[in-house]
C-alpha cells in the first residue's frame, strides 16, 4: 500500500503548489459580483462569476482603500490580487487587493499595459530623473486655469514665497484635446525657460484623470529638459505621468511645497551665513589683534632693552665726547694758564729769592762796610720785597695753605662744587695732588 | 567668473568660506578678501529674489506672457 497522507498534509501541499505559481500571485480577474457581504470586521466576502463558473473572493479590511466605489451584487468588476488556498476549508479563493468597476476596467488594463511597456523601455528609471531645483525662481504650471489645482498652488506659493514667479500654461486637463493641450503646455514652458514645471490637476474619476495616463503626455514629460513634478488628483491616484515625472507629488499643493522654496528659511540661512561671515572675520581680527599686541609688547621689550643698552653707549660716548668738547678744551687751556700762572709765580718767587739773596749780600756788604749807610735805593728795594712778600699768594701755600680745583679747573669754593667721587686737584707749593672726594659734609653753624 | 552659480551652489560656497574664515590657517588679508567676497555673494544671492510680490503670469502658445486673472 502506498503512503497515506492526512487532509492537512494534502492541503498544505496544494497551498505550496499555488504559492509557487507566479501568475496566481498577481492576477487580474474580470467577473460579476455576487454573494457580496460586508463583514463587521471590515473584510468583504464575495464571489466573482461569469458564464462558466464562480470564484470565492475576500478583500481584507487593510485593502479596502483600493475599493473606491460601493460594490454590490451584479457589478461588473476587475479584481487584482492573489489566488491562494484556504487550508481549513480545502478551497482556493482570490485575496483581492484592488477592485475596479469594469467600465474603468478597460482603462485600467490600458494603464497597466502602458505602464509595463514604458517601464520596459526604462522611462521610469532613476538615472533619468532630474533633480528638482531647491531654489527655483520661475515655476511653470500646466493645469486648467479655472481648476482647484492652480488655486492650491497659488496659495501655497504665496504663503511660502510670494517672490517666486509662477507661469501658468492654461491647459485642458480632461476631455477632448486634453492630452494634446498638456503636451503643448509642457513644450511651451520648457522652451519659455522655467526652473521647474508642475503638471497636474485636482481630484476626479479615473476618466477625468485619464489624460495623464496617455503615452503622448508620458513622452512629453520624458523629453522635457526642465524637471517635471507631477501632481495629479489625490494621494491615492497614480498615473503614468507620476512614474515618468522627475518627482511625483501626491497633490498639487504638495507640488507647490516641493517647488517653491520657503522664503523665511532662505532669509534665515542667508542671515546665519552673514553672521557667520562677520563673526569669522571678527574672530580673525581679534586673533590678529591679540597677536599684534603680543608682538608689540615683545617689540617694546626688545626696544626697551636696546634703549637701555643704547643709553649705556651714549653715556660712554658722551664721556668720550665730553673729553673732546670745546668746553673741555677751554678747561684744558685754563689749566694750562693756571699752570703758567703757577710757573710765573714760581719764577717770581725765584726772582724774589734771588733779590733776597742779593739783599742779604748787600746786608753782608753793609755789615762788612760797617759804617756805610744803607743807600736810599737799597732801602727802597727792601721795602718792595717786604710788600711783595705780603701779596704773593704762593706765600700762603708755603705757610701750609693749599687751593683745590675741580675736574674743570674751577676753584672749589664750597661743598656744592663737588660731590663724592669728584676728582679734584690740590695745589700745594711744590706741585699738584690729584685726589678723589670721599665725602662732603656741611659745616654745622 | 562663474556668474551662473545657483543659489544652492552659492550657499555651499558660502559655507566653505565660513569654514575657511574660522580656520587658523587663513591670513588676515585673505580673511578680509573672503569676507568681502562672501558678503558680495550673499548680496548676490539675496538679489536673486527681487522682492516684488508676483502675480501669476499666463504663458501663451508663442511664449508671450500676460497677467493671469
Amino acid at each position: 500500500m502506498k503512503d497515506i497522507y492526512s487532509v492537512g498534509q494534502i492541503n498544505r501541499y496544494i497551498k505550496g503548489m499555488f504559492s509557487q505559481d507566479i501568475l496566481l500571485r498577481n492576477v487580474y480577474i474580470r467577473g460579476e459580483v455576487s454573494n457580496c457581504k460586508y463583514h463587521s470586521s471590515g473584510h468583504i466576502y464575495f464571489s466573482l462569476k461569469d458564464a462558466s463558473g464562480t470564484l470565492s473572493c475576500i478583500m481584507f479590511a487593510g485593502n479596502r482603500r483600493n475599493l473606491q466605489f460601493p460594490m454590490k451584487n451584479g457589478d461588473r468588476v476587475i479584481c487584482g490580487g492573489t489566488v491562494d488556498v484556504y487550508e481549513k476549508g480545502g478551497s482556493y479563493q482570490l485575496y483581492a487587493r484592488d477592485i475596479r468597476l469594469e467600465g474603468a476596467g478597460l482603462l485600467y488594463e490600458q494603464f497597466i499595459a502602458l505602464r509595463n511597456e514604458l517601464k520596459e523601455m526604462g522611462m521610469f528609471e532613476k538615472e533619468y530623473k532630474k533633480p528638482i531645483p531647491k531654489y527655483a525662481m520661475k515655476v511653470g504650471v500646466v493645469t486648467a486655469p479655472e481648476g482647484a489645482a492652480i488655486r492650491d498652488i497659488q496659495n501655497i506659493s504665496h504663503r511660502r514665497n510670494p517672490y517666486v514667479q509662477l507661469y501658468l500654461y492654461p491647459a485642458r486637463v480632461q476631455g477632448e484635446g486634453a492630452k494634446a493641450s498638456i503636451v503643448r503646455g509642457i513644450r511651451v514652458l520648457d522652451d519659455f525657460g522655467v526652473d521647474v514645471i508642475i503638471i497636474g490637476r485636482g481630484g476626479g474619476s479615473l476618466e477625468d484623470l485619464w489624460a495623464f495616463n496617455e503615452r503622448e503626455v508620458a513622452e512629453a514629460v520624458f523629453a522635457c529638459s526642465t524637471p517635471v513634478v507631477s501632481a495629479v488628483g489625490h494621494e491615492t491616484d497614480v498615473t503614468i505621468a507620476d512614474f515618468v515625472a522627475d518627482m511625483r507629488a501626491p497633490t498639487p499643493s504638495a507640488a507647490a511645497e516641493l517647488c517653491v522654496f520657503d522664503y523665511e528659511k532662505f532669509r534665515e540661512r542667508t542671515e546665519r551665513l552673514e553672521a557667520a561671515l562677520r563673526s569669522g572675520t571678527e574672530r580673525r581680527i581679534e586673533r590678529s589683534k591679540g597677536r599684534a599686541e603680543a608682538l608689540l609688547s615683545s617689540f617694546h621689550n626688545i626696544t626697551a632693552r636696546r634703549v637701555i643698552a643704547a643709553r649705556g653707549n651714549i653715556r660712554f660716548y658722551g664721556v668720550r665726547l665730553e673729553a673732546l668738547s670745546p668746553k673741555n678744551r677751554i678747561n684744558d687751556r685754563r689749566r694750562t694758564l693756571a699752570d703758567a700762572e703757577i710757573r710765573m709765580s714760581e719764577i717770581l718767587r725765584e726772582k724774589i729769592r734771588a733779590n733776597r739773596e742779593r739783599s742779604r749780600e748787600t746786608q753782608e756788604k753793609m755789615k762788612t762796610a760797617e759804617h756805610r749807610l744803607l743807600d736810599a735805593g737799597t732801602r727802597r728795594q727792601l721795602m718792595l720785597i717786604e710788600r711783595f712778600k705780603g701779596l704773593n699768594p704762593l706765600d700762603k701755600l708755603r705757610q701750609g695753605y693749599s687751593y683745590v680745583t675741580d675736574e674743570e679747573g674751577r676753584a672749589v669754593k664750597n661743598i656744592k662744587s663737588v660731590h663724592t667721587g669728584s676728582a679734584v686737584t690740590i695745589h700745594v707749593t711744590d706741585g699738584l695732588i690729584r685726589a678723589d672726594v670721599r665725602g662732603v659734609e656741611e659745616r654745622e653753624h | 567668473m562663474k556668474k551662473k552659480m545657483t543659489i544652492e551652489e552659492s550657499f555651499a560656497k558660502l559655507d566653505e568660506m565660513v569654514r575657511a574664515l574660522e580656520s587658523d590657517e587663513i591670513s588676515l588679508e585673505d580673511s578680509f578678501t573672503l569676507y568681502e567676497e562672501g558678503m558680495k555673494l550673499l548680496r548676490d544671492v539675496n538679489g536673486r529674489i527681487d522682492e516684488v510680490e508676483k502675480k501669476i503670469r499666463k504663458v501663451e502658445e508663442d511664449g508671450t506672457t500676460e497677467d493671469f486673472e
